[in-house]
């Protein structure tokens, strides 16, 4: 072997930073240069036009900023959107996952109807709440009935409103995350917690709290860092509640850019400071979770009355997760006339999905919403896969760093990435190679490409982890190559992971809402945008009509999902229930 | 089938050296075993032959041509890995079959020879099945049958039997060695099991530390190792005062020793019953030394041809002898005081 080769395999080995194939080397560059212009460049782009330009003499804009009264509030009601959210989200998951863990029957079918918010984008669901519990809602005019009111007994609106949208959105995540974790109890801790004389709350204290912690942690982050970037819910019931993302579009509509920016940064500042807090302390409460020895299944014998009330609670809870869904198919077949003057329509027409199908002017928006959420989760596949192939075990330093950057979105709320996208991209640039992105088609899918990477990344890495061990070496020395070893071997393996990542971006995308306001054009309106646009010109028929068509397509993907990856959705078989005989 | 060189291979990791100067020749046809205890370097220097691994310095030559850039798709060899990496996706022939595939034979001649394959491992019966339903030992030979399939020019196996229990281990050792003689493909083996290797091999290297310290037939490997660390690794070596000659040690491993009840001009040391353990073929008797032995610093000690030089760690060392299960060999209990002598 010449000197050359001999240098090139020390400093390679060394670093792990020159991978063995150009091809790859090529491929690591191109996502780094993806990366750098359309993640990295864009915060700090923001960052420098929020100090107006003026470099560290800017700062004074901050200081202008907080000294006014409208910002601070809309700071600290941001704050307390967040963590309100995760306190009632936290009470309705945990409650959720208690019951289905350890009392349900029929935990297969009532999993499914607890995920059915992860399949409903946010926008619908907040009209549909509308429609329920606005002032001229049904559900509100039923209880006005009932109870002989005068007025609506409630106003659906304002923090309260905001609150309740986003936990009927967001709790699934602390639901699927507890839920995992409550299986990982020892039994053989919470007796050694009863025989060394702890009662109840001692086993909750130290059997099974130290378990779940992580879990709660990591659902908290997850819960914080969405609410504090919701917009439709702010945007179209929260009245004069203000918050940063309310008040981001605000600015960036009277294009005071530096206002936005400053907005941007500070709401990009709560973000990765809760990121960084959380995972700090999630790292510290995490223990390495062996194989769990014995699977605790207590017993409830003495509980009835608490029983009885759990599975109340989990009737009423069922009831508000269906209703939306519910109301919404209810009202896309009904007339737009009937809705408007009737308190309960009843003039059933199958013309709002007519004139969503044969309209050119209302299909356009939902093939938009189609072609766009494709493109993000093809795009996001083709970054996400190999990157988290190559960073897995530490077999490529170079990788690991692109794939940090990759997960930077993560604690970006929406409306950061898009405003991040309009300060750099409103002029030409060499990352748009030389082209102003702003107003084109392509605006809107690479934004939900960027949003959509850190879940990508995330699910690519858990299905990397699932390539059993050699099998790849096994395949090289059969003599295949690096692409017919990830086409033969490593895929078939994640396909599974994948899908299930990809399947939960698309969905994601197809309801997004916040991006696509800030960064919609005449080219690419999505359906968010057309469902809100219709229901401010009181086509209410044709919003539903909409919403229920996404609403169909998701639960088709969400059956997709289950079959391939039904245990990250603490699916199983059921079993005899630990509910005592 | 081929020959493989190691000329002077070095691999280091981040700052550790994993491998040391190795030099090593394998014939043609030869199936030659790596041992060593763990971290040694075997798969170390496996890897770096299926071209897993980059040498730091030196080069591999596989039938005189310079091998060591080449990537493993392109070195032919078959490697067989601990843990099988059986392809989970693909059932028996599928994953017998790949090799193939990867060479472009077409579909209905590689099923055949992956079917012949299979055959030869004894495992036809199960082309069909997917490989979470088969046991330890048929995924074992699923792999070898994967590994050769392609007709390779090397075989390559690391540890392949570490995840067996011990039966299956012997039974499998013959199979592998009957596989790799009717195939007669140049093999490579690593295990950190003395017996494995003394069974199954025409050659062995002792590895320590990232070297080679010796290498022979594992009849020059037993009866004649270079130093203690081989002497150790390769058995049970007892160190016996000679009572018939002053300052020194007799090297002696415990089946070339006898247990007598009476004392004979042959006796080394009398010696009292400890510990015994039967075996079925055999009793291993443990014995205490109950003579005064002489208090030399240091004993030279004559070991068939090889001389070692060990300093005395202990005069009280245990002894441990190995009886055949014989009629007419006398049998003894716990606390039997006895002598011990060499069988000529």
């Amino acid at each position: 072997m010449n000197i050359s080769t001999q240098m090139t395999a020390k400093i390679s080995q060394k670093l792990r930073l020159i991978p063995r194939k150009g091809a790859l080397g090529l491929f690591l560059i191109a996502v780094a240069f993806l990366a750098v212009g359309y993640i990295l460049y864009p915060i700090i782009r923001t960052a420098i036009l929020s100090l107006g330009d003026q470099g560290a003499a800017g700062l004074g804009g901050y200081l202008d900023f907080f000294g006014k009264s409208v910002n601070q509030t809309a700071v600290l009601n941001t704050l307390a959107v967040g963590i309100m959210s995760v306190v009632t989200c936290g009470i309705v998951g945990s409650i959720m996952a208690i019951y289905v863990r350890f009392f349900c029957r029929h935990r297969r079918i009532i999993q499914i109807l607890l995920m059915s918010p992860v399949m409903i984008p946010g926008v619908i669901i907040v009209v549909a709440f509308m429609q329920l519990y606005g002032e001229s809602g049904m559900a509100t005019r039923i209880i006005q009935t009932l109870f002989n009111l005068e007025g609506p007994p409630f106003t659906f609106g304002g923090f309260w409103g905001i609150v309740f949208v986003i936990t009927y959105t967001q709790y699934v995540y602390f639901y699927l995350n507890l839920y995992t974790a409550l299986q990982f109890i020892d039994k053989n801790v919470v007796e050694s917690v009863q025989s060394l004389g702890g009662g109840r709350w001692a086993i909750l204290r130290d059997a099974i709290w130290p378990v779940i912690r992580p879990a709660v942690i990591t659902s908290a982050l997850t819960t914080f860092v969405s609410a504090i970037g919701s917009y439709s819910a702010p945007a179209l019931i929260g009245g004069s509640y203000r918050v940063l993302t309310t008040q981001i579009v605000m600015a960036k509509t009277n294009f005071n850019m530096t206002l936005a920016s400053i907005e941007v940064i500070v709401l990009l500042l709560m973000g990765i400071i809760a990121t960084l807090g959380l995972t700090a302390l999630r790292r510290h409460y995490e223990k390495a979770t062996s194989t769990r020895a014995v699977y605790w299944s207590p017993q409830f014998s003495h509980g009835h009355f608490w029983r009885g009330l759990l599975a109340a609670l989990i009737a009423i809870q069922m009831t508000l997760v269906l209703l939306p869904v519910v109301v919404i198919f209810y009202l896309s077949c009904m007339s737009t006339s009937s809705i408007m003057m009737e308190p309960f329509p009843t003039d059933f027409t199958w013309e709002n999905y007519q004139s969503v199908f044969t309209n050119p002017r209302t299909f356009q928006p939902l093939e938009n919403s189609l072609i766009m959420s494709a493109w993000a989760v093809l795009a996001g596949l083709i970054l996400t896969v190999p990157i988290a192939l190559m960073a897995r075990r530490g077999k490529s330093r170079s990788a690991g760093v692109i794939g940090w950057m990759l997960m930077l979105p993560w604690c970006m709320p929406a409306s950061v990435i898009a405003i991040d996208l309009i300060n750099v991209f409103a002029q030409p640039n060499v990352f748009s190679f030389g082209r102003s992105l702003l107003g084109t088609f392509e605006i809107l899918p690479i934004a939900y490409t960027i949003m959509a990477l850190p879940l990508l990344l995330s699910s690519s890495q858990v299905a990397a982890s699932g390539v059993r061990a050699h099998t790849e070496d096994a395949s090289r020395s059969l003599g295949a190559g690096p692409l017919r070893t990830f086409v033969f071997v490593a895929l078939p393996a994640m396909i599974g992971g994948i899908l299930s990542g990809a399947i939960l971006v698309f969905v994601r995308t197809m309801g997004e809402y916040t991006m696509s306001a800030l960064l919609y054009g005449v080219y690419n309106r999505p359906i968010s945008v057309s469902i809100v646009t219709n229901m401010q010109e009181y086509h209410i028929g044709v919003a539903m009509a909409y919403g229920t068509l996404v609403i169909l397509l998701c639960c088709i993907l969400l059956f997709v999902l289950l079959k391939f990856d039904h245990q990250r959705f603490g699916l199983e078989e059921s079993t005899s229930s630990n509910v005592e005989p | 089938m081929a020959t493989i060189e190691l000329h002077h291979l070095s691999f280091v990791y981040g700052n550790t050296p994993a491998l040391s100067d190795v030099t090593l020749t394998i014939a043609d046809g030869e199936l030659h075993t790596l041992l060593g205890p763990s971290g040694c370097g075997k798969t170390t220097t496996l890897r770096l032959v299926a071209g897993f691994l980059t040498p730091s310095s030196g080069d591999i030559r596989i039938d005189g041509k310079d091998a060591t850039a080449l990537p493993p798709e392109r070195r032919a060899m078959g490697v067989v890995f601990q843990n099988y990496a059986l392809f989970p996706s693909m059932n028996v022939l599928q994953n017998v079959a790949y090799g193939l595939r990867m060479q472009g034979i077409k579909k209905r001649q590689r099923e055949k020879i992956a079917q012949e394959t299979l055959e030869l491992v004894g495992l036809s019966h199960l082309a069909n099945r997917n490989i979470d339903e088969l046991s330890g030992g048929q995924q074992q030979r699923v792999a070898i049958a994967r590994a050769l399939a392609p007709s390779p020019s090397v075989l390559l196996l690391d540890e392949p039997m570490a995840n067996l229990d011990e039966e299956l281990r012997v039974s499998l050792r013959a199979e592998i060695r009957r596989i790799q003689q009717s195939v007669g493909v140049t093999t490579l083996f690593i295990t950190h099991d003395q017996q494995e290797a003394l069974s199954l091999s025409d050659t062995v290297s002792i590895m320590n530390e990232g070297r080679v310290v010796q290498t022979g037939t594992p009849h020059e490997i037993y009866e004649h190792p270079a130093n203690d660390f081989v002497a150790e690794f390769t058995g049970t070596m007892n160190c016996i005062p000679d009572s018939t000659a002053t300052d020194s040690l007799l090297h002696a491993r415990p089946e070339t020793l006898r247990l007598t009840s009476a004392a004979t001009p042959r006796s080394l040391c009398k010696v009292e019953v400890s510990a015994l353990r039967y075996r079925g073929f055999a009793t291993e008797y443990v014995v205490s030394r109950l003579a005064p032995t002489p208090d030399p610093t240091s004993a030279t000690a004559a070991l068939g041809s090889a001389t070692i030089t060990t300093p005395l760690e202990s005069e009280n060392s245990p002894i441990t002898v190995l009886a055949l299960s014989n009629p007419s060999y006398e049998q003894f209990s716990l606390g039997d005081q006895v002598f011990v002598e060499l069988i000529q």
